[in-house]
């Protein structure tokens, strides 16, 4: 922990570094300088999707697809609603979560009809979409955008719908997951994984058969939350089974 | 949609590796690890940005496995970084077959050092040097106070909320050798009598053993370490009971016949 004074130094940024490395320290510099940063972390690549997608299996079929796209019921929004942490950050509009569980009963009829409707018509509006984006710090020294952990603090009504659609979404999380990937799933457990690691890893160091050569790659994939590519991730759905509706 | 949860989506991305990996490993081309005859193979293992692949030390798989990573880059848009990946050999195989693999995957070699979701991946002869840093990271901890005048409820939040619960993730997979226990409780104990700055530790009116005791019986209810490590333990014990398919489950018990 630190004291008062040295962290408000850490959250002061004095300067940023560019991609050439070069450091900027007045304030248009330092803008233009994030905003590239994020422009090309966000631009569309020219990829080819076809040989990954042709051959994930249909996993979805049709009764799956009922439960997904069947309308929406009041009581979803309200456990979205109430499971939401009481103060947490607002966003935009500065109503945190407390407020809405506070006032539900004078509320509830308004928010669901209003976010049917978005769903329904697939369409949000973009006032509801905008963020804060509020940038925590990573490891002990701050030099580029990269030392920097982006985290957007939406509208509390955002997160409820996304929050619904991913409570659905859990329903039939099983079946896309194989047993090799542990996590964000309940009957996994995050230590599965590792203690499937460390004894292979055990084994691989102890055997002394000549047959058993092996090599272990462990990967790092950068910034693997905010990189994927939407097209990419809209034609594996698809030929999951998932039906065009919900995409 | 596709805007609101990325983290979900996240799986469904993975999922093209997976089935790339998969596809490789039905024609033949890749071969995965099976601790012994009867366990499952493994050849990959995901955790959200982390993963794991593992196959035979030749050439040609290699040489599969660079072009799978490649074709996945090309159509996800996630890129992965080659220096920052790490690549480790059983201990059969020769170091020019070595050199050979880690240059057509452009990645570096770790002696066993590295770690897979923060649980360090092996455990060598000397836990204590494997499990040091639980070590470092609560004197960290209490360094980064002690200097702050806290008083005594402080500490016991401190203690009972933070201190304590460094090692808990850990715990759920080692029993933590005694003498890094020994030595993390005697660091919140100085903790714990000690005031002011400079790890002054201060007179120790009741015996440690006491202080674990719950507050209705004259203790102050900290964690005994020890008991709640093998209580974690336990935990996977049970679930090694009552889930018998899980992969963990089938893996574990194959040697066992």
């Amino acid at each position: 922990m630190l004291q008062p004074s040295l962290k408000k130094k850490v959250n002061h940024i004095t300067f940023l570094e560019n991609d050439v490395g070069v450091r900027i320290s007045n304030e248009q510099g330092m803008r233009q300088v994030a905003k590239s940063y994020f422009e090309t972390l966000f631009m569309e690549s020219n990829s080819t999707h076809a040989p990954v997608v042709n051959i994930i299996e249909k996993i979805v079929f049709d009764d799956d697809n009922a439960l997904l796209t069947a309308p929406f019921q009041a009581y979803e929004f309200k456990d979205a609603m109430f499971s939401m942490h009481l103060d947490k950050c607002p966003g935009l509009d500065g109503f945190n979560p407390s407020f809405f569980q506070q006032f539900w009963s004078v509320c509830n009829s308004d928010i669901f009809q209003e976010c049917c409707a978005w769903l329904n018509n697939n369409q949000f509006p973009s006032l509801l979409n905008s963020t804060n984006i509020a940038l925590i710090p990573k490891g002990n020294e701050q030099k580029s955008m990269k030392d920097w952990r982006p985290i957007a603090l939406c509208n509390v009504l955002y997160k409820l719908v996304a929050k619904v659609l991913a409570n659905l979404f859990k329903k039939i999380m099983h079946k896309c997951i194989s047993e090799n990937q542990s996590a964000f799933v309940p009957e996994h457990s995050i230590v599965d994984n590792a203690m499937i690691a460390i004894e292979v890893v055990h084994h691989m160091k102890v055997s002394k058969r000549v047959r058993d050569k092996n090599v272990a790659l462990m990967l790092d994939i950068s910034k693997a939350y905010d990189r994927i590519d939407w097209l990419y991730l809209k034609e594996v759905m698809l030929q999951m089974g998932f039906a065009t509706q919900w995409i | 949609m596709t805007r609101c949860r990325p983290i979900y989506l996240f799986i469904l991305c993975a999922k093209g590796l997976s089935a790339l990996i998969r596809k490789a490993e039905r024609r033949g081309y890749l071969h995965g690890i099976s601790v012994c005859s009867h366990a499952p193979t493994i050849s990959h293992l995901l955790f959200a940005d982390d993963c794991f692949l593992f196959f035979r030390a030749d050439e040609k798989e290699a040489q599969v496995i660079k072009n799978i990573l490649h074709t996945y880059e090309l159509a996800s848009g996630q890129a992965i970084s080659q220096p920052k990946s790490e690549v480790f050999f059983s201990s059969v195989v020769p170091s020019p077959l070595k050199e050979v693999i880690t240059n057509i995957l452009g990645v570096r070699v770790v002696m066993g050092t590295g770690k897979y979701l923060g649980l360090p991946s092996m455990v060598g002869r000397s836990k204590e040097a494997t499990f040091g840093f639980i070590k470092d990271r609560i004197w960290h901890k209490i360094n980064s106070w002690s200097s702050m005048c806290l008083s005594k409820a402080d500490r016991e939040v401190m203690i009972k909320s933070v201190l304590q619960f460094i090692p808990s993730y850990i715990m759920g997979v080692f029993l933590l050798p005694n003498k890094i226990v020994d030595a993390i409780e005697k660091m919140i104990n100085a903790f714990w009598w000690g005031h002011g700055g400079n790890m002054r530790r201060g007179l120790h009116w009741m015996s440690w053993e006491r202080l674990p005791v719950h507050k209705n019986f004259r203790g102050m209810g900290f964690k005994d370490l020890t008991s709640f490590n093998v209580a974690m333990l336990g935990k996977q014990g049970w679930r090694f009971q009552t889930d018998s398919n899980s992969l963990v489950c089938r893996l574990f018990k194959a040697p066992l016949g």
